[in-house]
């Protein structure tokens, strides 16, 4: 309940802010949602036989559009969006250490979830994107029902502050 | 009226709202000369069927290197980790403290828990510590070869004393 409190809150403060207006979009038709899977792949030479030149950088390079990708922030916004984040986890990680609850359960499980969520996207988009374009989906249904098990977990279960707890106390 | 326009205007320039798109008034060009370089790269490095940089196979192992290699594979490590864990406890049936009370039950050695502590810690104490160390260089904060050395090497330390006193003494 907390989490869903917070994402509203946030989807409601930031949105207005950070969404990019409808008029600016359709002033761009077409490169909004840039299609990957559309566009051709260049073959060289040496990229018919080897598994090797598969792993070559095979797309590129992006044009502007395609980097500047369909999101509701400009991707400065979003990176200090990430770090404010990374740096409140730095207090909230070892508090879990002390206090063990259901806000606190919440709080860690929101907090780093949305670290991971945004963080191995990006690693996706490094390695995998060129190759997979379908992967980014693929990790957004894994990542959503891996929060639902959490929130699941905190709400129905005993809490990952508290498992966290029993798991160490071990041996 | 005129008051609330220059200060609309002085918003959208220098505040806050600067980097937002509202005040962008005409869309960006669709290429730009610096697209057009890259792709004359891109074209001569297909000619000359250049390996991907850097050349892995003949690049030096560096201590820098390999400590971003690892906060990069803690972090995959931990996201994945924490999906499919979640995931299956989300999927089975069963309560948490059954399970803590089945491990019990199979009076594990103590060796072997140990060890297992240390594989669950160490990822988190590292990329916990490290990540500090990214974070100033996110603010351009320890930028110096030698720095980036030592807070290396510090890090280094400091994970292990950290994470034996998780594995002992918590
Ligand atoms: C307080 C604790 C943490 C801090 C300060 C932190 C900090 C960071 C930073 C600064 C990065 C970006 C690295 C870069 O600039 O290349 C990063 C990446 C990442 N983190 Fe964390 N992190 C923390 C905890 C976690 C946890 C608990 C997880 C997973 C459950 C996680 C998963 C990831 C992943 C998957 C990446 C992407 C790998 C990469 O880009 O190299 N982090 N973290």
């Amino acid at each position: 309940m907390a989490t869903v409190t917070l994402l509203r809150a946030c989807s409601r403060g930031t949105h207005r802010l950070l969404l990019r207006p409808l008029a600016f979009s359709q002033s761009l038709p077409g490169l909004v949602k840039p299609d990957i899977t559309s566009k051709t792949v260049m073959v060289t030479p040496a990229m018919q036989n080897a598994v090797k030149d598969y792993l070559r950088a095979r797309r590129g390079p992006f044009t502007p559009e395609e980097k500047r990708g369909n999101h509701m922030m400009i991707a400065s916004t979003h990176w200090k969006v990430e770090r404010i984040l990374a740096i409140s986890m730095l207090g909230i990680m070892p508090a879990c250490l002390f206090v063990q609850n259901p806000f606190m359960d919440m709080l860690l499980c929101t907090s780093v979830f949305f670290h991971y969520f945004w963080a191995l996207d990006h690693v996706l988009t490094d390695y995998l994107e060129k190759f997979v374009p379908w992967i980014h989906k693929f990790w957004y249904v894994m990542a959503a029902l891996g929060f639902a098990g959490l929130i699941n977990f905190n709400l129905n279960d005993v809490g990952v502050t508290k498992a966290i707890q029993m798991l160490w106390s071990l041996h | 009226m005129a008051m609330a326009q220059t200060l609309l205007r002085s918003l959208g320039r220098q505040c806050l709202l600067r980097n937002q798109s509202v005040f962008l008034q005409k869309s960006l060009p669709s290429s730009s000369s610096a697209y057009t370089e890259m792709k004359e790269f891109w074209s001569k490095n297909r000619r000359l069927e250049r390996p991907l940089s850097p050349h892995l196979s003949i690049y030096a192992k560096e201590l820098t290197s390999g400590l971003s290699l690892i906060h990069r594979a803690t972090g995959i490590a931990m996201a994945v980790g924490v999906t499919t864990i979640s995931i299956t406890l989300f999927a089975l049936p069963g309560e948490f403290p059954t399970y803590i009370d089945f491990v019990k039950s199979l009076a594990v050695p103590a060796p072997i828990i140990i060890a297992a502590k240390y594989g669950l810690c160490f990822p988190v104490t590292y990329h916990y510590i490290n990540g500090i160390r990214h974070l100033c260089w996110d603010w351009a904060m320890g930028f110096e070869l030698g720095r980036v050395y030592k807070t290396g090497y510090f890090v280094v330390s400091l994970v292990a004393c950290v994470c034996t006193g998780f594995v002992f003494g918590c």
